[in-house]
């Protein structure tokens, strides 16, 4: 009996997470890192 | 039961056709055909009886750990809803290719996960979790050296992980980005030589669900 189903059942999941943005904490302190690495490769 | 001969299926009850689909699903995940996973626990879990909560959890554990190996997340009114908790620091690790926590993850809750029956399932994200920080450490190195963004220094992942708390030697660096490009996360070729990953110039880092997830 299809009334007897749950009709709640979009929007469960998500799919547009994987992205090009990146903008988080962790990205910024890789960014610096690298930077730092470079500026020393070019200085040696 | 999908033979012709046999009755219509939606002329079963339905509890019977979201058990058999259940079971369907489960032995699809077995099989490593996660597509077919997909379908099978998404049909249960659309079908069960709105008020059946536990079988309900019961399909969610299974159908949750194959969306996150096709990329697709729980949304948080999904994991509140069924307790779903166990799955939020995995999937916190995924959005942010947070390989550490992750590993942490896995290790904290292993014995959770194997007496739940998902933890050889869930140890196969953990390629989807380098992907996502390789693409942190693409994006990165775009933004530093836009005219050589196809061209991602194995050391710079190096130092990404290293920054994670996961100290890796060169040759387990490289390994890994073989595993990446050859399970087809990830679209390029090394350079041994030159400690490079090439990266195709369009679409790089394919949708987790054209991966290749069997062993």
């Amino acid at each position: 009996d299809a009334r007897q189903e749950d009709p709640k059942n979009q929007a469960l999941w998500e799919q547009d997470w994987d992205d090009d943005n990146i903008n988080d904490d962790f990205s910024h302190r890789l960014k610096a890192e690298l930077a730092k690495q470079q500026q020393q490769g070019q200085g040696a | 039961v999908d033979s012709r001969q046999f009755a219509d299926f939606d002329a079963f009850p339905a509890s019977q056709r979201v058990t058999y689909k259940f079971y369907v699903g489960r032995l699809a995940v077995f099989d490593e055909n996660y597509q077919e996973a997909q379908e099978a626990l998404e049909y249960a879990l659309a079908h069960c009886h709105r008020g059946a909560a536990r079988n309900k959890a019961l399909v969610l554990k299974y159908l949750v750990p194959v969306q996150l190996l096709l990329g697709r997340l729980p949304t948080p009114a999904l994991i509140a809803a069924h307790g779903l908790h166990q799955y939020e620091p995995i999937i916190a690790a995924m959005r942010s290719g947070d390989v550490k926590l992750f590993n942490d993850t896995m290790e904290a809750q292993q014995f959770r996960f194997i007496q739940e029956g998902t933890y050889l399932l869930l140890e196969k994200l953990r390629y989807a979790v380098y992907r996502r920080l390789l693409r942190v450490v693409h994006g990165v190195h775009a933004q530093l050296e836009p005219e050589k963004r196809t061209q991602i220094p194995l050391p710079q992942f190096q130092t990404a992980l290293a920054l994670q708390g996961v100290p890796l030697d060169m040759d387990e660096v490289e390994c890994v980005a073989a595993n990446l490009i050859f399970r087809k996360y990830v679209r390029g070729y090394i350079s041994h030589k030159n400690e490079v990953m090439v990266v195709a110039k369009a679409d790089p880092f394919p949708p987790l669900a054209q991966a290749s997830l069997t062993d």
